[in-house]
């Protein structure tokens, strides 16, 4: 147990949990008693039945989306969790070949060693509509908060690095070359924890479960594995016995005429062909990583 | 158990009208006078602080210190409509709204702002398209979408390292009189570039638009011919339901379009530079760069953007379109099977035909690049039109 810096209550330690959070007065904190700087939330502002039909929709977009997906697909579970990352607002100067840039980034660093590898590792967020956190509101949304185990001394040393990145990757594509950056002077490096509300949905679609994930604050659909429809595969494995046909035919048709290049390259092309169509004929989902805004 | 309520209409101390109300239990005499001024009190936090338990603690602590026994208390913050007083439920992340009761158009912090809006055009329009595209309409959806638009200049000095290659006639004694030969040269340059633009940046944090870009590009391409007439409070009424609440400031949005534009300025520097070298330029590479962007006009618009999915045989296909004379902006078209199977058909082709060309190539001794090349265009072709020969849908 370890006592709010601020109210005085004792909170209890999660395993491997390096910032706290009290659920009495919301304030986050080190195990040595120092708070981390301004704890806010993003708030649920989507329900998840609203989400599910989002969802669906979005997911029509996905070529590989079955047709009866909007009429078929039904909603088993939802869990919802709120995750923390440390966003950081950093100003000044790096230096680069060319000189100076002075810069202003906003970078975000998950506190959860967890996400690392998951589809949540490179979500980037705004402060913007984050509010001050509220343990009762996580209690009331029914969620549950995931433990934050990246302290901040580790988050300020990858925030730099990745401000760094960032200004790189700027000047890179405004100066068409590699311009790498070095934080030089930094005016202004606030650190915020922030947490997330994430909702992580179970569907049911032809008797098989599937899930996605979603940002419950902007709904924007995280990752998600969508079922290929029947047809599709049933045309795929049609084309794939046609292909390895064809490839037996071309091939025999090589030797038959005396034609050794012919016999080897058009029989493994159409192979290949085969090979493709079997591949898209035994994939029974899709999963795609990629956000809302850039489908 | 009975309650002790409170409610005030108050400013936030970061300038957000709002109303805060207050439940605290159980009820006691003088506890909803204390809570209706602890309530003024709290006010002078920020719209933020609101939201959380720091808040709710420190009242509970005031009021345990002025010797009420309570055991618990709720604080709650809603918007107020600065023009008919309505209590207005926003996510925290709107920074403007369209009062859905009297149809004022401002801030959070109730500064009225100016908003342009393009009509909508007929739902039967919409229809008419899904119809043209060999479809029936399943449902169709308006809403109306933010976007800051900023005319700017732009200003950048620049110098860069031009690499170009020129010719050099190369003739006299011992040597071919009309050889040519190229020489790999380098020039220093510097300059100004000057320009005018309009940019145009959604005002959502994730704009949840099918063709967000092409939206994008039609805002700025409209702006220029037709910008919309600016929104009358009656005329916002109806249509606040499906406007989607902006969710970046001007500020902000101006930091973003500021961005944009300095990339396009060095965009413009390097084709300046690349103009004013005397040969083939094979590579500028920008030594000096400095941008300045004026914003000259700053306008929150609103583009009418239809979602709608349809019907086509058994395949249900989504699509969206914009303005009032609800242009297309992407749609997704069925693709036949016939076209799949020609697809297919096409790769097999493609296999056959790269090891005739190898056959050949072989016999009559052709070089060996150039049949190399064949080879692996042929073979290309067959992975290329055999992976879209499973696509379900063409989008357009």
């Amino acid at each position: 147990m370890v006592a709010c810096p601020y109210c005085g209550s004792e909170v209890e330690q999660q395993p491997g949990e390096t910032v706290l959070t009290c659920p009495y007065c919301g304030t986050a904190f080190t195990l040595s008693g120092g708070e981390v700087g301004e704890h806010l939330m993003g708030r649920v502002n989507y329900t998840s039945q609203h989400i599910f039909e989002l969802f669906k929709l979005w997911a029509l977009r996905i070529p590989e989306t079955p047709n009866d997906f909007n009429s078929k697909a039904s909603f088993s579970s939802c869990d919802l969790t709120f995750y923390p990352y440390w966003v950081y607002e950093i100003a000044g100067s790096f230096r680069t070949a060319g000189g100076v840039e002075v810069a202003a980034v906003e970078v975000t660093i998950p506190a959860c060693s967890r996400l690392r590898g998951t589809p949540l590792e490179k979500l980037k967020l705004s402060l913007s509509g984050k509010v001050y956190y509220s343990h009762r509101y996580v209690a009331q949304a029914g969620g549950k908060l995931a433990a934050a185990d990246v302290g901040p001394e580790e988050a300020d040393r990858a925030a730099v690095a990745a401000a760094e990145l960032t200004v790189t990757e700027r000047l890179g594509r405004r100066l068409k070359r590699s311009a790498e950056a070095r934080a030089e002077k930094l005016e202004k490096m606030e650190r915020k924890l922030v947490h997330v509300p994430v909702y992580s949905c179970l569907y049911e679609y032809g008797g098989r479960a599937y899930r996605f994930v979603a940002d419950a604050s902007d709904s924007r659909i995280l990752y998600a594995e969508i079922p290929v429809e029947a047809r599709f595969r049933a045309a795929a494995l049609a084309g794939a016995g046609s292909s390895f046909a064809l490839a037996a035919a071309s091939f025999a048709l090589g030797l038959a005429f005396s034609l050794p290049a012919f016999a080897l390259v058009t029989p493994l092309a159409l192979a290949g062909v085969g090979a493709y169509c079997l591949y898209k004929a035994s994939a029974r989902e899709v999963v795609v990583k990629e956000f809302f805004a850039k489908s | 158990m009975p309650e002790a309520r409170a409610f005030v209409a108050e400013t936030t101390s970061d300038g957000r009208l709002v109303y805060l109300s207050a439940v605290a239990r159980p009820a006691q005499p003088g506890l909803e006078q204390a809570l209706t001024d602890l309530l003024h009190e709290l006010a002078h936090r920020s719209y933020s602080e609101l939201h959380g338990d720091r808040v709710r603690f420190d009242a509970l602590q005031a009021l345990k210190s002025m010797g009420f026994a309570v055991e618990d208390v709720e604080v709650a913050v809603s918007y107020r409509c600065p023009q008919c007083g309505a209590s207005i439920q926003l996510n925290p992340e709107a920074v403007i709204y369209v009062c859905p009761y009297c149809g004022w158009v401002g801030d959070v912090r109730g500064g009225k702002v100016s908003v342009r809006v393009w009509p909508a055009g007929q739902r039967e329009l919409v229809e008419g398209l899904v119809r043209g595209l060999g479809g029936e309409p399943v449902s169709i959806e308006l809403r109306y979408v933010p976007f800051w638009v900023f005319e700017a200049s732009v200003e950048a000095d620049y110098s860069a390292t031009v690499v170009y290659r020129r010719a050099r006639p190369a003739g006299g004694y011992g040597r071919q009189p009309y050889e040519t030969r190229y020489v790999i040269e380098r020039v220093r340059v510097s300059g100004r570039v000057r320009f005018r633009a309009t940019r145009a940046v959604p005002a959502r944090l994730h704009t949840e638009v099918f063709g967000g870009e092409e939206l994008r590009m039609w805002v700025e391409r409209k702006w220029g011919f037709q910008q919309p007439p600016t929104l009358e409070a009656g005329a916002a009424k109806p249509i606040a339901p499906s406007m989607l609440a902006p969710e970046l400031s001007g500020e902000v949005a101006a930091e973003v379009a500021t961005d944009m534009l300095e990339d396009d300025a060095a965009e413009e520097a390097r084709s300046d530079a690349r103009r004013r070298a005397p040969g083939y330029v094979e590579e500028v590479r920008l030594e000096f760069f400095s941008p300045k962007v004026s914003i000259e006009r700053r306008e929150l618009v609103f583009a009418p953007y239809w979602f709608f999915t349809y019907r086509r045989g058994s395949g249900l296909y989504s699509g969206s379109a914009v303005g009032s004379e609800v242009s297309p902006l992407r749609v997704e078209l069925p693709l036949s099977n016939a076209e799949r199977a020609a697809r297919l058909a096409g790769s097999w082709l493609a296999a056959a035909g790269s090891g005739l060309v190898i056959e050949a190539a072989l016999r009559w001794q052709v070089d060996p690049l150039m049949m190399l090349l064949a080879a692996g265009l042929g073979l290309l072709a067959t992975a290329k039109l055999a992976s879209s020969a499973f696509a379900p849908a063409k989008v357009g």
